[in-house]
């Protein structure tokens, strides 16, 4: 592949920069429902993209051809998109933010590939937990499991001398369970999304999620009480709902590009514009969260981003205080910033990079409750809600409503009631400005499901997390 | 009107898939073959910021040994790693357990309607040019433009089915859309509006007004007042409907019937709507952007009528889901879900301007944005207003409104609604690009709209 990268590279004129990235993506999902298989399937692709970066312009061209004919046509595609766009150029001239060149070879940590091991050892682990979930249990109308993996190997060149190699293995696996009562379905599920082997799968205690799904399914359909309606309390968050509230209502407001208004048109503006960097109170001094793609193991993990800018930790709020954004190289360098924070990620190789988050966390605290266990203890009147099932926010990320899977009452530092069809609504900052407790215990799970780009939308690979999180006088019971 | 030679070549691709399957084990095959020329070009701040072309050429293969089967994804590749590929793809089968619900292939040649659709070649010069053209006009219709953005996205695409059973299909043909969207400013107050553009070619777009339109609306939409939270009369403009549209999809699939999710689960031959909505999947119209001659199990994709003066009349099936539930298929399968392609409502009688005229205290809505099922069996939804939002007061629009979240059920926005006469294509928000999803629609008037919170902006 170098070969033919040096060609593109002496055969472009005019080129500011050009990076050439070669992608092959292996990909596995196996599923059953009710104890059969269904869409059970297997992937291959490979394609190559070539970015140029000419006249103040990006051009972006892509081909599954992997002739050297084809690829060299796709770079002379690649200038020619570039050149088109002057016809409505940007006006102010930009320089890309530096970053130094890098030549390495990277891997995710893989104990066990799941790609080397027999199809049927793998298919009847997800066919068991699957049986699990709904034998014996007659309220269980339906039930289905699978497993994922997703293989990239990636090779980045760039004319400003990037040579990086990354092997990057996702894997993951859902069980859900949904369960028929007197009033209706309620569904329940559980799930794992990380990079590394099947190892990650066999932590995931296939069997264990799959009781736990049927069980709670069934109580949510038979015993649990609806959310009080109108109630206004203290909401506490486990550790996977906090992440969807930090992946709306924190990652999405801070991505650069939606900032500065080129994601105007799709996924919307941002209420945490530059006059508020280093000033707002985001949230009170509790809060800190940094973005760290760097953890080993996590969904999101790299060593580089598609622009060959080397992964590192960047706080996003600092003792409450806005301090960061998510930015790439152009981005960074329209706000005047030193440094892309390393978030230029492609989904595929005919994906053109674009701001994405990876790995963003609330830091659990060192005085912090001890477990989830302590915080209902020290919790008067209020609800624990587990797990997401629903979300919305605005175009701003200001305004949200999310719902929860399933949930508990607290009264008196006391569980009483199993809720179901939770629901809050909240604003932002105010939201952020009542956290009241945290634990010290936390957790990070990975989110596959992030979508972004218009207007072709891609995919993103995120984790979020912290610890068990309580939020004070939180609107509850909207629907 | 077939490309023969692209199509030769595609052929070719596919026989060859196809005598791979046989010789590595397979008892029936069903590929489809895919080639795709995509222009993709985005704009923000008054420039072009990405701007892409692709293509690509890919296979979607089935295969089956006795009751046990696996479906494989590829892209082109040459013969040496196309037999390495059709062998895993035996493998997945081979180490697959049985799979009684899997429907088989297509065997006898269906009749296939044929949309006389053709691929209208543009290049990215054309479309950059297109996009300079909207952002001049948007920022010329007023001093008070301080933002353009949006996108156009140009599809030419040619697909190949091919079987065992020697069933064969082909269809080609060229799509271009897009988004506009508009910012509007006075020191510290914006406002913003947008329109989707759907359509067949570039001058489907309307490419030299719709930036003049939205920033219009833009201007109109500066100086927003709040509004109290609560239930009123409302107009949901073309786009707000076909956000609403989704969710409708979701309620008629027969994947969400057997999950237990659909709100429309035992509903068949129900009033669930008002009998002034009827809507139809428009599938074989060739003037929809969303048309299609087949769907991804090879079977003919017809019109079919889901709602039929407020009344459920059909769900969406796919080859599997409709073996499941005892039913025949209606060509609706999208991958393994099913789901509606090119819905259309049929019109009402009245114009946009009569029903706004019927309203004494009301709003009228634009778009709307990131809406989702709180609990779908309920059919209960939230989301917010966007782009447009504004107050009707004794027959009039009086003023634009800060936005506002919506909680409502699909039952309750539409059981006292009334569909104006002007029938326009408009892509879905957020899933039209993804999924091909446009819609023939109309503005509506609902008599009840609950907005459950206030907005910020």
């Amino acid at each position: 592949m170098e070969d033919i990268a040096e060609k593109i590279f002496s055969k472009i004129d005019g080129a500011q920069l050009i990076q050439v990235r070669f992608v092959e993506i292996t990909s596995e999902n196996i599923n059953y429902r009710m104890g059969l298989p269904f869409n059970s399937n297997r992937s291959f692709s490979e394609g190559v993209a070539v970015r140029i970066r000419a006249n103040n312009a990006w051009g972006f061209a892509a081909t599954n051809d992997l002739s050297e004919t084809s690829i060299l046509n796709t770079a002379t595609q690649a200038l020619k998109v570039a050149k088109s766009s002057t016809l409505a150029p940007r006006q102010k001239r930009v320089e890309l933010a530096e970053e130094p060149v890098y030549n390495d070879v990277y891997s995710v940590r893989i104990d066990k590939d799941p790609f080397n091991m027999e199809f049927a050892e793998k298919a009847n682990i997800v066919e068991e937990a699957n049986k699990l979930s709904f034998t014996g249990a007659d309220l269980v109308k339906d039930a289905t499991a699978s497993y994922n993996a997703r293989n990239i190997n990636q090779h980045l060149l760039s004319s400003d001398g990037n040579n990086i190699k990354q092997r990057i293995l996702m894997i993951g696996a859902n069980i859900n369970a949904v369960a028929v009562g007197p009033e209706g379905p309620q569904n329940r599920d559980m799930d794992i999304n990380v990079t590394g082997g099947w190892e990650k799968i066999e932590e995931f205690d296939f069997n264990t999620q799959a009781e736990v799904v049927r069980d709670e399914s069934i109580a949510l359909a038979t015993k649990a009480k609806r959310c009080p309606k109108d109630f206004t309390g203290a909401l506490i968050l486990d550790p996977w709902q906090l992440g969807l509230q930090i992946h709306e209502s924190t990652g999405h407001p801070t991505e650069l590009d939606r900032v500065l208004g080129y994601e105007a048109d799709f996924a919307g503006t941002s209420w945490m514009t530059p006059n508020h960097l280093n000033s707002l109170q985001y949230g009170n001094e509790m809060v800190n969260i940094t973005q760290d793609p760097t953890i080993p193991g996590i969904l999101g993990h790299l060593k580089y981003d598609d622009e060959g800018v080397l992964a590192r930790p960047v706080p996003i709020v600092k003792e409450g205080i806005f301090v960061g954004y998510q930015s790439d190289r152009e981005h960074a360098s329209i706000l005047g910033l030193n440094r892309s924070s390393g978030n230029s990620r492609a989904d595929d190789y005919n994906d053109v990079p674009i701001i994405r988050m990876n790995s963003m966390n609330l830091e659990a605290p060192k005085d912090g409750f001890k477990n989830i266990d302590e915080l209902i203890a020290d919790t008067k009147d209020g609800i624990y809600g587990i797990r997401y099932k629903s979300h919305s926010i605005d175009d701003k990320r200001l305004n949200f409503q999310f719902s929860t899977q399933i949930g508990y009452r607290i009264e008196n530092g006391e569980i009483t009631d199993m809720l179901k069809n939770i629901s809050y609504q909240g604003i932002t900052p105010e939201f952020w400005n009542n956290l009241s407790g945290m634990t010290r215990e936390y957790e990070l799970h990975g989110h596959p499901n992030c979508g972004k780009g218009a207007p072709n939308m891609q995919i993103g690979y995120v984790t979020h997390g912290g610890p068990w999180s309580r939020f004070e006088n939180v609107k509850m019971g909207i629907a | 009107m077939v490309n023969v030679h692209e199509f030769d070549r595609m052929q070719e691709k596919a026989s060859s898939i196809l005598s791979l399957a046989k010789k590595h084990g397979a008892d029936q095959a069903e590929v489809i073959v895919s080639s795709t020329e995509n222009i993709a070009t985005r704009y923000g701040e008054g420039h072009i910021t990405q701007n892409t072309m692709r293509n690509s050429l890919s296979f979607n293969l089935r295969t089956q040994i006795g009751s046990q089967v696996g479906i494989y994804g590829g892209t082109a590749a040459n013969q040496d790693k196309l037999d390495q590929m059709i062998q895993d793809a035996l493998m997945l089968v081979r180490y697959s357990a049985p799979d009684p619900e899997f429907p088989g292939f297509v065997e006898e040649q269906p009749r296939y309607i044929d949309l006389d659709r053709s691929i209208i070649e543009y290049s990215p010069d054309d479309i950059s040019a297109a996009i300079k053209s909207v952002i001049d006009s948007a920022e010329q219709a007023d001093t008070k433009i301080a933002a353009v953005a949006g996108s156009i996205n140009y599809i030419a695409n040619r697909t190949l089915m091919l079987n065992t059973f020697d069933v064969e299909a082909r269809t080609e043909g060229s799509t271009i859309s897009g988004i506009v969207n508009v910012a509007a400013r006075i020191g510290e107050n914006e406002s913003r509006s947008s329109d989707s553009i759907a359509g067949l070619t570039l001058q489907d777009l309307e490419i030299n007004d719709v930036g003049a339109r939205v920033a219009e609306n833009a201007v109109r939409g500066l100086d927003q007042k709040e509004l109290d939270v609560g239930a009123y009369p409302s107009i949901l403009g073309h786009s707000a409907l076909m956000e609403l549209m989704f969710h409708i999809g979701m309620a008629t699939s027969s994947s969400m019937l057997i999950n237990h999710q659909s709100p429309f689960k035992d509903k068949m031959g129900e009033q669930v709507f008002d009998k002034q909505i009827s809507i139809t999947d428009a599938t074989a119209d060739p003037t929809h952007f969303s048309s299609q001659k087949f769907d991804t199990d090879g079977e003919p994709s017809p019109d079919v009528r889901y709602i039929d003066q407020g009344i459920v009349k059909e769900y969406s099936y796919n080859r599997r889901n409709a073996k499941k539930l005892g039913v025949e298929t209606n060509g609706k399968s999208v991958g393994g879900f099913a789901f509606f392609r090119a819905p259309s409502f049929d019109a009402g009688n009245k114009s946009e301007e009569e029903l706004i005229a019927s309203i004494d205290n009301g709003v009228y809505v634009n778009n709307l944005w990131y809406s989702n099922f709180v609990n779908m069996p309920e059919a209960s939804i939230t989301g917010l207003t966007k782009d447009g939002l504004f107050k009707i007061e004794n027959g009039e629009i009086v003023g634009s409104l800060k936005n506002m979240r919506f909680t409502d059920t699909l039952f309750s926005i539409f059981k006292d609604a009334e569909p104006a006469n002007n029938l326009k294509m408009k892509l879905h928000s957020t899933y039209g690009n993804l999924i091909g999803l446009a819609g023939k629609l109309p503005s509506i008037k609902v008599n009840s709209f609950n907005f459950s919170s206030k907005g910020k902006h």
